[in-house]
C-alpha cells in the first residue's frame, strides 16, 4: 500500500476568497488524518478536489499523489479512490448483492458471487443478497454502503461525514467496523464531530482564520 | 362546496371521455346505422389503402418514438453538465411551445429540394441551377414526417427528463460511480438511466400514442398517397357511408395504440433484465470521447433544424419574392401580414376565443380541483388525466362527432371549446398538482392562525405564493389550445377557423406567403404566452420590492 | 353516523343535480335551435318577397377554402351582399366539398331535415350528380334567379358532366384544365399525351396531383380522352361501358409515365396550387391548374416569373363549369336564394373574371348585357401570361360516373 501525499493545495472560490492556502499533508497506508473545521471551511472541497470531482468554478492548484504517482490529471474513474459520503446512496434499482457487484472489480460470475457473498458474512449481512436497500436498517446500509466501497478495491479512503446522518447509538458500531475495515489505506476523514475522529488520528483544523498559513503537518504515520 | 365543485369537474371531464368512446364502438358494430349503415370492418378491410396505412403508421410511428428516446437519451449522456445542456434548457420550452403544424410547415421550406438548406450550398457548393431530383417532400417513405415528430418530440422528452433528474441525485450518482472506477457513459447507463427511465415512462408511452395516430403533421409532413393510418381515416368519416368504417379504423387504431404499449412495455423488461445483467459483470468501461461529440453534434443540429425552421417561417411571412436559389428574398413586403384581414386577422381572433376560454376555464377547474383535492374532499385521480392522452385523439373525436351529429349541436362554439378544455385540463392539472402539492402547509396555518378564512388564504396566501406555476400552467393551457387541429375541425364543422385548421386545410392550395405568416402567428401565441408567463410574476415582484423601497 | 353521511350524500346529490341542471341550461343557450318554422314554399314566392325574407339571415356557404383570391372574392361579395341586401354570407372554407355531400346526406339519415348547416354550397361534377341522385337539394331554384336570363346557353351548363341540371343548381363560373411553363427554361412545351410522355422521359420535370384531388383526377380523364379508341362511351354512365376496354391504353401510359414524374409516382403534389408553386421553385417545369387566366393573376402578385406562359393541348382540354346550389335542409334557403343571384349579376361576373382578382372565366352571355355592363368585361387586360383565345378550345368532361370509377382504379395501381 501506498501512501496518499496533498502538496501546496490552494482553493479559491470566484468571489476570491481562499479556502486553503499552500495546505500539504501525506497519510501513510493504515493511518487516518481527520479534516475538522466549520462548515464552509472548505473540509468538503478539499475531498472533492482529491477525488476529482471539484466544482470547476473554484479555482485549484496543487498536485495529489499515491505513492509517487501523481493523480492531480487523471479523471476521477481512474484514480482508484474510495470515497463515502453523508448519505449511503445505495442505487435504489439495485439489489444489495447488484450494489455490491457494482463496486466489484473484475473476476468471473462465480468469483464475483462468492466475494460478495463473503464480504456479506464478514460484516454480518449473511442472507441479504438479495434484498433491496429501502428494506434494511440504517446501519445495514451504512455498512453495504462501505464493503462496496471497499470492494472496489480502493488505494486510499476519503470519508465525508459518513457518521453524521446515522443514529447516535449506530454510530459507534459503524465507526469500529469502518476502522477496522480501513485499517490498511490511508484515509482522509472530513467531519466537525470529534467524536468521529480515532484515537490513533491526526487532526487537522480549519478553525482557525483562513487567511492564515495553516500549519503545514508532516507525515502522518500509521499506528501499527 | 370544493367536493361539489371536484364531482363536477371529474364528471365534465370522463363524460367525453366516455361518449367518445361510446360514439366510435357503436357505429362501428353497426348499431347506429341511420348515420353509419353497413359492416364497417368488412369496408376498411377491403379499402386498398388499409394495410399500406397501417404498416406506414407503424413504421413512422414506432421509428419516430424509437429514435426520440435515444436522442433523449443520448443528449444526456453526453450534454448535460456541458455548456450545451445550459443552452438546450434555455432555448427548448419555446420550441416544445410551436405546435406542430407550425414545425412541420418551417420543416418543408428547410428541407425540400428547393428549400433553405440546399439554397445555403448553391450554386456555391452544389453547382446546381435547379433542385435536385434526389428526393421530394414529403416523401413516400414517411421520413420527412419521421423528422418532425422527432424534432417536436425531443424536446418534449429530454425536458420531462431534465425535470426528473433532481429527483434522482445525478451528481452524487456521478460522483460514486466514477470513484468506484466507472466511466461518466457507464455511470449514467448504468446508474442514472435506469431509474430516470421508470420517471418518463408515461411521457415516452404519450408520445408514442401521439406519434401513431398524428393527424395534423401527418398532413403537412406524411406522404399522401398512401397517407398515414389516421389521416386515412380522417379522409373516411366524412365521406358518404364510410361512417362505419372510420368508426371501426378508430377503434383499430386505439386497440394498436394500447398493443404497442404493452409491447413497449415488454421490451422494457427485456432490456432491463439485459441491462442487470451486464451490470453484474463489474466492466468499468471507457471514456466516451468520439460518442460524446456524436451525441453533442446530434442535438445540436436537432436544435439548429428547429430554430432555423422557425426563421423560414418568419423570412417567407415578409418575403414578396424568394426564388430559388436565393438564400433571403429578392422582395420583401409587409402585406402578408398586414393586409390580409381574411387570412390573418379573422383566424386569429377565433383562434383567441378559444385559447381564451380554456386558459380560464382549465386554470380555474383545475386549481378547483387541487384545492378540493387538498382539503381531502377528492382522491387523487392522477391516472384519469392521462386518459385522453394515451387514446388516439382520433378515435374520441371520431366519436364525440358522433354525438354530437345526434345531439345536433356540432358546428357549435361551445362545443369545440368544451373539447379544448378537456385536451389542456390534464396538461394544467398536472403541472399545477406538483406546486401544490409541494406546497408548505405552514403557510394556510400561519395565515389561518392570524385569523385569516379559507378565500382569504387562497386568494392572499396560496395563489399569489404559486404564481408562478399558475402562470406557467395557463401558459401550457393556451398553446395547447392553440395547436388543436383535429377537434376543432370534426366538432367544428369548418365553421370555425382556427390558425391550426387555415394552416392544415390551405397548406397544399394557398400561397406559400400566407402559409408562412399564418404558421409564424400560431407560433407566436405560445411564445407570447410562455414569456408572459416567465415575466409577469417576476415584474410583480420587483414592483412590489420597488414600491417598499420607495416607501 | 351512517345517517349523517347519508344525509351529507343526499344534500350533495342535490347540489350536483341542479349544478348539472344549470349547465345544461347554460349549454343550451348558445347550442338553442332555430325556429323550424320551414318555408318550404320559398321556391313559388315572387323576387321581391324572397328579398325580404332573406334580410337579416346568415348564409353559410360551404365552399372550397384552399384558393387565396377566391376567399378574398367571396369576402369581397359578402360585404356587397351586406350593404345591398342585408344578408350576411359566411364562408366556410372546406378541404373537399365531398365531405359536405356526406355531411348533409348523415344530417338527411338522422332526421335532421329543417336547419342544417349549409345553406349555400360549390359544387359540379360527381358531387352533384350524387346530391341530386340521393335528394339532397332543395329543389329547381336556379331557373326562378332574375339573373338567370343573362346565362350562357352552352352544353356545359345545362349539363354538369353529362347529368342534367335541371334549375337544381345555379352556375358560377367556367373552367378549362390549362398548363403553365416558364418560357425561358422551356420555349416548346408537349402539347398532347405522347408529347409529354417524350419530355418526361427526357427529363422533363412533371407531376400531377394524385386522385382523388380534383385537379388529379381530371388529368386522367384528359389522358383517357387522349389515348382511349372508345371517346364516345366517356359520355354515357361508366357502366354502360366496358372499362377495361375503354382504360387500357391509359394504364399502359402511365405505368410508362409515372416512373419519371417529380416524386418517381410515389409522391405526389397536393393540389394544382403546390404544382405551381413548384414551379415557381424550379422543382417542375410544367405546372397545371383549372383556371386559363390564374397565370396573369399569379405574376402580378409575385408568385410566377414575367416570363411564364400557359398553354392547352392541341385538341383542346376538358372543361366545365361550376355551380352554387342548396341543401333540402338549408335554414337561410332565401337568403340563399339572394347570393346565388348575386353571384350571377354583371358586377359580380365582371369582378370575378378580372385576373386581379381571380380570373375565373364568366358564365354571363355578354351580348345579353347592357353597355355599361358590357364595358366592365371588355376592360379586363389579360395580359400575355394567359392562355391564348385559339387555344380556348375544350373537351366536354366525361359523364359524372367515370370520376369515381377512375379513382378507385387509379388507387387501386398506384394508390401505395
Amino acid at each position: 500500500m501506498q501512501s496518499l501525499k496533498v502538496s501546496d493545495l490552494t482553493l479559491q472560490l470566484p468571489d476570491g476568497t481562499v479556502l486553503c492556502d499552500a495546505l500539504s499533508f501525506e497519510i501513510a497506508p493504515g493511518a487516518v488524518l481527520a479534516l475538522m473545521g466549520p462548515s464552509g471551511s472548505g473540509k468538503s472541497s478539499i475531498l472533492s478536489w482529491i477525488t476529482g470531482t471539484l466544482d470547476t468554478r473554484i479555482r485549484a492548484s496543487g498536485d495529489v499523489w499515491l505513492g509517487d504517482t501523481t493523480l492531480t490529471n487523471l479523471p476521477v474513474e481512474r484514480r482508484c479512490l474510495g470515497l463515502m459520503l453523508q448519505q449511503d446512496y445505495l442505487f435504489p434499482h439495485m439489489s444489495v448483492s447488484e450494489n455490491l457487484k457494482f463496486g466489484l472489480r473484475g473476476g468471473t460470475r462465480r468469483e464475483r458471487s462468492e466475494k460478495v457473498r463473503a464480504s456479506l458474512d464478514s460484516a454480518g449481512l449473511s442472507g441479504m443478497e438479495h434484498r433491496h436497500p429501502t428494506t434494511l436498517s440504517g446501519g445495514q446500509r451504512a455498512r453495504v454502503s462501505l464493503l462496496r466501497t471497499l470492494l472496489s478495491n480502493p488505494h486510499a479512503l476519503l470519508l465525508d461525514e459518513p457518521f453524521s446522518r446515522l443514529d447516535v447509538n449506530l454510530r459507534s458500531t459503524i465507526r469500529e467496523f469502518t476502522w477496522e475495515s480501513a485499517s490498511t489505506l490511508p484515509t482522509l476523514l472530513v467531519t466537525h464531530d470529534i467524536d468521529d475522529v480515532p484515537a490513533h488520528a491526526k487532526t487537522l483544523s480549519l478553525y482557525e482564520n483562513q487567511n492564515e498559513h495553516p500549519e503545514n503537518v508532516g507525515p502522518v504515520r500509521g499506528h501499527a | 362546496m370544493t367536493r361539489l365543485l371536484g364531482c363536477v369537474i371529474a364528471v365534465l371531464f370522463s363524460l367525453p371521455l366516455l361518449v367518445g368512446l361510446a360514439g366510435s364502438v357503436v357505429p362501428a358494430i353497426g348499431l347506429l346505422p341511420e348515420l353509419a349503415p353497413g359492416n364497417g370492418f368488412a369496408r376498411l378491410f377491403d379499402d386498398p389503402r388499409f394495410q399500406p396505412s397501417v404498416l406506414l403508421s407503424l413504421k413512422t410511428g414506432l421509428l419516430a418514438t424509437a429514435l426520440t428516446l435515444l436522442i433523449t437519451l443520448l443528449t444526456l449522456v453526453c450534454a448535460h453538465g456541458t455548456r450545451l445542456w445550459r443552452w438546450l434548457m434555455a432555448f427548448l420550452p419555446p420550441l416544445l411551445a410551436v405546435p406542430h403544424a407550425a414545425m412541420a410547415v418551417g420543416l418543408v421550406f428547410l428541407i425540400s429540394p428547393s428549400g433553405w438548406l440546399v439554397r445555403l450550398v448553391t450554386p456555391g457548393i452544389t453547382g446546381l441551377e435547379r433542385p435536385p431530383l434526389a428526393w421530394v417532400v414529403p416523401d413516400s417513405g414517411g421520413w420527412s414526417l419521421i423528422l418532425g415528430l422527432v424534432v417536436k418530440e425531443v424536446p418534449f422528452l429530454l425536458l420531462a427528463a431534465a425535470a426528473q433528474l433532481s429527483t434522482i441525485n445525478v451528481e452524487s450518482s456521478l460522483r460514486i460511480g466514477r470513484t468506484l472506477g466507472y466511466s461518466p457513459s457507464r455511470c449514467w447507463s448504468r446508474l442514472i438511466l435506469p431509474q430516470l427511465y421508470a420517471r418518463i415512462r408515461l411521457t415516452l408511452l404519450i408520445i408514442l400514442v401521439f406519434n401513431v395516430s398524428v393527424v395534423d403533421m401527418a398532413i403537412l409532413l406524411g406522404p399522401g398517397n398512401p397517407p398515414t393510418f389516421a389521416v386515412f381515416l380522417l379522409s373516411l368519416v366524412n365521406e358518404p357511408g364510410l361512417r362505419a368504417a372510420a368508426s371501426a379504423g378508430a377503434l383499430l387504431l386505439a386497440a394498436g395504440a394500447i398493443t404497442l404499449i404493452v409491447l413497449v412495455l415488454i421490451i422494457e423488461k427485456l432490456i432491463a433484465t439485459l441491462a442487470a445483467y451486464r451490470r453484474e459483470s463489474g466492466h468499468r468501461g471507457k471514456a466516451l470521447g468520439t460518442l460524446r461529440r456524436v451525441g453533442q453534434v446530434v442535438v445540436a443540429s436537432l436544435l439548429m433544424l428547429s430554430v432555423s425552421a422557425m426563421l423560414m417561417l418568419l423570412l417567407w411571412s415578409v418575403a414578396r419574392r424568394w426564388r430559388f436559389p436565393n438564400a433571403l428574398p429578392t422582395q420583401w413586403t409587409a402585406e402578408n401580414w398586414l393586409s390580409r384581414s381574411d387570412l390573418v386577422l379573422n383566424p386569429l381572433l377565433c383562434t383567441l376565443s378559444f385559447a381564451l376560454f380554456v386558459v380560464v376555464f382549465a386554470t380555474g377547474s383545475a386549481i378547483a380541483w387541487l384545492e378540493s383535492e387538498r382539503a381531502g374532499k377528492m382522491p387523487r385521480l392522477d391516472w384519469l388525466w392521462y386518459i385522453p392522452l394515451l387514446i388516439p385523439q382520433v378515435t374520441l373525436l371520431f366519436g364525440w362527432q358522433a354525438m354530437a351529429l345526434l345531439l345536433r349541436v356540432d358546428g357549435q362554439w361551445l362545443t369545440v371549446a368544451y373539447a379544448h378544455w378537456v385536451y389542456a385540463l390534464p396538461y394544467v392539472v398536472l403541472i399545477l398538482a406538483v406546486a401544490w402539492r409541494e406546497f408548505d402547509p405552514n403557510w394556510n396555518s400561519a395565515a389561518a392562525v392570524l385569523g385569516a378564512g379559507y378565500w382569504k388564504i387562497l386568494f392572499r396566501v396560496r395563489l399569489p405564493l404559486l404564481a408562478k406555476p399558475v402562470a406557467q400552467a395557463a401558459a401550457v393551457a393556451l398553446a395547447v389550445s392553440v395547436a388543436q387541429y383535429l377537434p376543432t375541425l370534426l366538432l367544428g364543422a369548418g365553421r370555425h377557423q382556427t390558425l391550426a385548421i387555415e394552416l392544415v386545410t390551405s397548406f397544399g392550395g394557398v400561397d406559400r406567403r400566407v402559409i408562412a405568416t399564418l404558421a409564424a402567428l400560431q407560433s407566436l401565441l405560445p411564445l407570447i404566452a410562455f414569456v408572459a408567463a416567465l415575466g409577469i410574476p417576476s415584474l410583480r415582484q420587483s414592483a412590489k420590492q420597488e414600491s417598499h423601497a420607495v416607501a | 353516523m351512517t345517517n349523517i353521511s347519508f344525509n351529507q350524500f343526499k344534500t350533495y346529490f342535490r347540489y350536483f343535480f341542479v349544478l348539472v341542471t344549470l349547465v345544461l341550461i347554460a349549454a343550451k343557450g348558445p347550442f338553442a335551435v332555430a325556429d323550424t318554422s320551414a318555408q318550404e314554399s320559398a321556391l313559388e314566392l315572387v323576387w321581391d318577397e324572397q328579398l325580404q325574407r332573406a334580410k337579416g339571415q346568415t348564409v353559410f356557404f360551404n365552399a372550397w377554402g384552399g384558393g387565396d383570391r377566391i376567399n378574398q372574392y367571396i369576402e369581397w361579395a359578402a360585404k356587397r351582399i351586406q350593404e345591398d341586401y342585408g344578408v350576411t354570407l359566411e364562408h366556410v372554407k372546406v378541404g373537399d366539398i365531398a365531405e359536405v355531400v356526406g355531411q348533409i346526406e348523415a344530417a338527411k339519415a338522422v332526421g335532421r331535415d329543417t336547419d342544417g348547416n349549409v345553406d349555400l354550397m360549390w359544387v359540379n361534377g360527381e358531387n352533384f350528380a350524387a346530391m341530386k341522385r340521393n335528394d339532397l337539394i332543395w329543389g329547381a331554384f336556379a331557373n326562378r334567379l332574375p339573373n338567370a336570363t343573362l346565362v350562357q346557353d352552352s352544353p356545359s351548363i345545362k349539363m354538369d358532366f353529362s347529368v342534367p341540371v335541371e334549375g337544381l343548381e345555379s352556375p358560377w363560373g367556367g373552367a378549362q384544365l390549362v398548363f403553365f411553363h416558364d418560357s425561358t427554361l422551356l420555349s416548346e412545351p408537349p402539347k398532347s399525351a405522347g408529347a409529354l410522355l417524350a419530355f418526361v422521359k427526357d427529363g422533363g420535370r412533371f407531376a400531377y396531383p394524385a386522385p382523388p384531388a380534383f385537379h388529379g383526377t381530371t388529368m386522367v380523364k384528359q389522358f383517357l380522352y387522349e389515348l382511349t379508341d372508345q371517346p364516345d362511351a366517356l359520355a354515357k354512365p361508366v357502366n354502360e361501358a366496358d372499362f377495361e376496354a375503354v382504360t387500357a391504353p391509359l394504364w399502359t401510359y402511365l405505368d410508362e409515365l409515372h416512373p419519371g414524374l417529380w416524386g418517381r409516382g410515389k409522391s405526389w403534389p397536393d393540389s394544382d396550387e403546390k404544382t405551381r408553386q413548384l414551379l415557381d421553385d424550379g422543382e417542375l417545369d410544367i405546372a397545371l391548374s383549372f383556371n386559363p387566366n390564374e397565370a396573369s393573376a399569379a405574376v402580378k402578385d409575385g408568385q410566377l416569373p414575367d416570363s411564364v406562359r400557359t398553354f392547352a393541348f392541341e385538341n383542346g382540354t376538358i372543361g366545365n363549369t361550376h355551380f352554387v346550389t342548396i341543401p333540402y335542409n338549408a335554414k337561410a334557403k332565401e337568403g340563399a336564394m339572394v347570393v346565388a343571384n348575386f353571384f350571377l349579376s354583371a358586377e359580380a361576373q365582371a369582378r370575378k373574371a378580372d385576373p386581379e382578382v381571380w380570373g375565373d372565366p364568366s358564365v354571363l352571355d355578354v351580348q345579353k348585357l347592357d353597355d355599361a355592363d358590357k364595358l366592365a368585361f371588355d376592360s379586363i387586360d389579360l395580359g400575355p401570361w394567359v392562355l391564348p383565345a385559339d387555344a380556348r378550345k375544350t373537351l366536354p368532361e366525361p359523364h359524372a360516373s367515370w370520376a369515381g370509377a377512375l379513382e378507385e382504379a387509379w388507387l387501386k395501381r398506384y394508390g401505395n
